[in-house]
């Protein structure tokens, strides 16, 4: 059992194509995860990279806190189940089972115990002999289940495993999962293709397309807040109905327009579309209208209710028993043009009398529409809004938003009226010193975050809030807008935000260049530093090493001396109870061979009769047929009735012998089942106790030599232990020696472990050819003796944020860095600054990936 | 109607006869040499009754085969034992070879597995007697050329060549059991040893079967290195000492001729019937879907 963590995973092929793209996730302890998407999505191939049969292009995996992306699979600690079960078709059911504990040496007595553990949780006990050719496709899967579940692997892989079955036994398995999954409470990874699996199953469901994740969410919410077109066409059935739109707000409230249609046809009220921007209630951006065939209803009592309806003609009926769908067309869609026409879906308990051809009206619920952004297909109603848009004006140095105030020097615009201030969620924060205070009208709580709508004076704004914060309070925050993008009355951006981050280009070096090219001693001392202190900690734990050997030595030592009269005897005894063992063998093997030899006998007996039998009945059949025909000919004089009797007469006996040959091989076949599966199990028990002799055997001679010779046991092991800790020691000291810098221009930044493994990771043996971007958050930067060198040119006031604009020369070129700095600086000084590498984000622009 | 049918009826009956007779006279013509051998082996050839002409022997012996143990011209013992020996080592390695190169060509995907397919491909086109001069020389360069036993050696170097057959049922095995063994612990090797292997006894059948039958039949390379290295008539192989028989000044050796061909194709006989059932045990059933 363990969580699981993929850090910006890719796949990428040799010819480019990407397979996956950026897969970021946290899987917690005991979840059930499924990845669904249409084919080619990517989904197998991200579960295949974490099962290790697929090797990760750039990214890391950590299963529990081990990074994986190097181990094989075998050292994962995974199971995975697959589409088409791989069933080892040779060994028996418990041979396929018993496998993989066999391969890790798990005692067999333990592997007894699980295999029958297993069988009994997926009632398989009575085909335990079997080989899979013997099984339906439903057995063949529940093997492959109990051969994944009886390893008690940390993680469980389930490849398409429902796919291959039909529609019923999937059902059942199914919910047999889904059983096992609380049985087990191990974390599931699941992987389908079939998003009715995906609903049932998951705790959380990973939606993919193209290889890019396009929601991570429970069920429930993908259901009722998809973020974009294609997971809210994709997650439902039948599909959601989709119509093209504008959105107008005339002030009242929000007209919702047909595409190419000068009439309003819906209403939506202004709280419905608190969340939207308000450019996309302008009435001149597309917009897609989505609501779900239950959101849709023909029923009188909600008809009567006047508002929102619209007119459908009906084109078909689905009837599904319980209830009913109407595939119909709006009308007043119908008359405009091509683009806009699109089938509707009501879902209805019955045909309510109508016919193909009727005009029906049916209401839309507009609290349970979805509006995506036709151009990005993004939803313009987000859960959590990215940003807060509020009109502003700026005059005479005052801005006039949170009421009107002087306003911040740094903002370069002078002059904007009826203007708008689009501001990232992020750029507002509760603070007991804000300078701007606001009642909270509303909290909704979500899993990241809680957010809270927020009314000063006459605006509204969404502020990420904590838990404790009610509604109706007051609450003060700061505002940051060296994030804010400004833009006039015709929607034309006048000013861009501060960059979040600034850019430094870097190449990745080695210590051998660095130190060739340098010839500087510092970078020598580095290594030595960091090579001592290796060698130190691991002369600490040799010393402990030597000590613990000496004394186990020692304590050996006594008990040799103990127990030396002793071992002659119990050397007889051992001999003895080896020939016990051989004698005991022998006599099994005699017993297995005649016991064989009896089953083999007792079927070919079985199969006589049978045969016999068979014989028998269908000389009966052919007996029955040539008197029966014989009386029909003697009684009948029709020509025309003898003529088609003796024409079926000659079909009769001409199929005769086949229809017999193949009852005999149906027959057969079953018989041949039966005594396989008989044989096998004589096998297996036979095979099963000699191995379990022997086991026993070698423990207790493992025993005897630890009693009888201690000396000897205790020393090989310690040598054996000495060997290893050699290993460790060298390898260590290898690493040790190994270091890596980041090249800017003139400065040789040292990195740390983690972070050179991620880039060597990512790029392979390309990694020292490669420009690497690095973005530094403003916060990301410390002084540094020796670093890149700064001239601070001036302050930047944003009002509550303060940032300090250096300026750099870095390859000939002119760098501008924006800094949060605590301590005051001089503005016209020099500072030295060093990209604090933890807190920046690295990428390889190239092959377009993030690093870091 | 009932006309239409029997009419019908007639048809596919005349035109089953007709497969029939067609299948019948090829199969004659393609066992009477058998036939012909076997009955001339029991033919008194010193007879002054005999008539080669005839297929059935006017005087039956069994002396063709007394001669070939007891005639000091023939070691026909000595023949089989060298034959038997070089045909179950070229067997074994080269079973080995070829189930290993099939295998990884199969299997693993490295840079130039394309190309070399290729390569082999049409190097497998030469016929084999073109080399044999090289052959020759290399085996006098490496000291083999005195001994009927490098042509062992010779066989198997070219085995991997016939890799065809074994990878193209490789590929029918599915790659998910290869994936299934290494999530279960196993490694590659765990793989071929344990999972290929035993699914593939049809083809190990199929392979052994083959590799075995070739150097047991082979009679250029024999020939050619005996005359060569001018080995004794104790070290042939039983092709190049059978056909000695006939070319003898006397001609009394005709018939233990033709009962030493009967006698070689015994133990191949033999191995048959002993693979054979493992040859048709479908064994591949169920490991996945279908």
């Amino acid at each position: 059992m363990a969580s699981l963590k993929l850090e910006h995973i890719y796949k990428v092929y040799p010819n480019g194509h990407k397979a996956v793209s950026d897969f970021n996730m946290n899987i917690e302890d005991g979840e059930f995860i499924v990845f669904v998407g249409p084919s080619g999505c990517g989904k197998s191939t991200t579960l295949r990279m974490i099962a290790g049969l697929e090797e990760i292009s750039t990214g890391e995996l950590y299963i529990g806190d081990t990074l994986v992306n190097d181990m094989q699979p075998k050292d994962r600690d995974i199971a995975m189940v697959f589409q088409n079960y791989a069933l080892y078709p040779h060994m028996t059911v418990y041979e396929n089972m018993a496998f993989g504990l066999t391969l890790r040496k798990v005692p067999r007595t333990e592997i007894h115990e699980k295999v029958m553990w297993a069988a009994e949780v997926l009632g398989l006990k009575d085909y335990l002999d079997r080989k899979p050719k013997a099984m339906s496709g439903g057995q063949r899967q529940r093997v492959s289940l109990g051969r994944a579940i009886l390893r008690n692997p940390k993680v469980m892989l389930l490849d398409e495993p429902l796919s291959n079955l039909d529609a019923k036994l999937r059902g059942q398995m199914r919910s047999m999962i889904s059983k096992l999954h609380q049985q087990l409470k191990t974390t599931f990874i699941y992987v389908t293709h079939d998003q009715v699996e995906a609903m049932t199953l998951g705790t959380r469901v990973v939606v993919m397309k193209l290889g890019r994740v396009q929601q991570i969410d429970t069920p429930q919410n993908l259901y009722d807040h998809p973020v974009n077109k294609f997971v809210a066409g994709f997650i439902g059935t039948p599909q959601m109905n989709f119509f093209n739109v504008r959105l107008k707000d005339n002030g009242k409230d929000v007209d919702v327009i047909w595409q190419d249609c000068e009439q309003p046809a819906l209403k939506l009220t202004h709280d419905q579309v608190l969340k939207a921007e308000r450019k996309y209630l302008t009435g001149e951006k597309d917009i897609i209208l989505g609501f779900r065939c239950e959101a849709i209803s023909a029923d009188e009592a909600e008809v009567a209710k006047g508002d929102n309806v619209v007119d459908v003609t009906i084109s078909h009926f689905e009837e599904l028993g319980n209830e009913t769908l109407i595939y119909g067309d709006l009308k007043e869609v119908e008359a405009l043009g091509e683009e806009s026409k699109t089938a509707v879906i009501i879902k209805a308990p019955s045909k309510m009398g109508h016919v193909a051809g009727d005009v029906i009206k049916a209401r839309i619920d507009m609290e349970r529409i979805h509006l995506f952004d036709a151009e990005t297909e993004i939803t313009i109603i987000p859960q959590i809004p990215e940003r807060n848009v509020l009109p502003v004006t700026i005059e005479n140095e005052k801005m006039t938003l949170f009421g009107s105030a002087t306003k911040p020097q740094s903002i370069p615009v002078d002059h904007l009226v009826n203007g708008t201030i689009a501001l990232p969620l992020d750029a507002t924060e509760i603070s007991e010193n804000g300078s701007v205070e606001g009642k909270v009208e509303l909290v909704e709580k979500h899993k990241e975050c809680s957010i809270a709508l927020v009314k000063v004076g006459d605006k509204k704004l969404f502020l990420k809030v904590d838990e404790n914060v009610k509604k109706g309070s007051i609450v003060k925050f700061t505002v940051d807008y060296s994030r804010a993008t400004f833009r006039d009355e015709n929607d034309q951006v006048v000013a861009e935000p501060l960059a979040d981050r600034d850019r430094v280009f870097a190449t990745f070096v080695n210590f051998k260049t660095v130190s060739e090219v340098t010839k500087d001693a510092r970078f020598e001392a580095l290594k030595q530093e960091k090579v001592s202190k290796v060698q130190q900690e691991y002369a600490e734990k040799r010393q402990a090493f030597e000590a613990e050997k000496e004394a186990a030595i020692k304590d050996a030592e006594a008990r040799q001396n103990e127990v030396n009269p002793m071992v002659a005897q119990k050397e007889a005894e051992m001999e003895s109870k080896k020939a016990e063992l051989k004698t005991k063998l022998k006599e099994a093997r005699a017993q297995y061979r005649v016991d064989s030899k009896e089953a083999k006998a007792k079927h070919k007996q079985i199969k006589k009769e049978e045969m016999a039998k068979i014989n028998e009945q269908y000389r009966q059949i052919k007996a029955d047929e040539a008197a029966d025909y014989k009386e029909f000919m003697m009684k009948n004089k029709d020509k025309e009735s003898r003529r088609s009797r003796r024409l079926s007469y000659s079909v009769f006996r001409e199929n005769f012998p086949q229809m017999k040959q193949s009852e005999v091989e149906r027959r057969m076949n079953a018989l041949d089942f039966d005594k396989e599966t008989e044989l096998n199990g004589l096998k297996a028990h036979y095979s099963q106790f000699v191995a379990l002799s022997k086991d026993k055997m070698k423990e207790d001679e493992k025993l005897f030599k630890q009693e009888c010779y201690p000396l000897e046991t205790v020393s090989k092991e310690y040598e054996k232990k000495a060997k290893e800790f050699d290993k460790e020691e060298s390898s260590a000291l290898r690493r040790a020696e190994l270091l890596f810098f980041f090249k800017y221009d003139y400065f040789y930044q040292l990195l740390s472990d983690d972070i050179t493994n991620k880039i060597i990771q990512g790029m392979g043996e390309r990694v020292f050819t490669k420009v690497f971007r690095i973005e530094v958050p403003h916060d990301g930067f410390v002084e540094q003796e020796g670093a890149l060198e700064f001239k601070v040119v001036s302050l930047v006031n944003y009002g509550d944020v303060k940032l300090y604009k250096c300026v750099g020369n870095l390859y000939g070129e002119k760098v501008t860095a924006y800094i949060k700095q605590e301590r005051d600086i001089a503005l016209g000084s020099v500072i030295h600054l060093a990209p604090a590498v933890e807190k920046t984000q690295i990428y390889e622009d190239e092959r377009n990936i993030r690093l870091y | 109607m009932a006309k239409i049918h029997a009419s019908k009826r007639f048809a596919e009956k005349s035109s089953k006869i007709t497969t029939y007779v067609i299948l019948t006279v090829i199969s004659l013509i393609w066992l009477f040499p058998f036939f012909y051998l076997i009955l001339q082996s029991f033919a008194d050839i010193q007879n002054t009754a005999y008539n080669s002409k005839s297929i059935i022997p006017n005087v039956w012996t069994f002396d063709n085969y007394k001669a070939l143990f007891t005639d000091s011209r023939v070691p026909f013992m000595n023949w089989w034992f060298n034959t038997l020996i070089i045909a179950f080592f070229t067997a074994l390695l080269q079973t080995i070879l070829v189930l290993m190169t099939s295998y990884a060509l199969s299997r693993l995907r490295f840079k130039g597995r394309q190309g070399l397919m290729k390569l082999i491909l049409i190097l497998g086109m030469f016929p084999g007697f073109l080399g044999m001069l090289v052959i020759y020389y290399i085996l006098e360069l490496l000291g083999l050329n005195t001994s009927i036993y490098s042509l062992i050696l010779v066989y198997t170097a070219s085995s991997a060549m016939s890799y065809y057959v074994a990878k193209g049922f490789f590929d029918t095995i599915p790659k998910s059991l290869d994936e299934a063994v290494m999530i279960d612990g196993g490694t590659k090797n765990t793989v071929f040893w344990r999972i290929i292997i035993p699914l593939s006894k049809p083809i190990i059948i199929y392979t052994i079967l083959v590799s075995f039958t070739g150097p047991w039949g082979d009679f250029m390379f024999g020939k050619y290195i005996i005359q060569s290295a001018g080995i004794q008539p104790q070290g042939y192989t039983i092709a190049v000492g059978l056909q000695g028989l006939t070319t003898m000044a006397t001609n009394d050796l005709y018939g233990a001729f033709c009962a030493g061909a009967v006698l070689v194709s015994i133990p191949i006989t033999a191995l048959f019937f002993w693979l054979q059932r493992y040859y048709v045990e479908g064994i591949a059933g169920g490991a996945v879907k279908g």
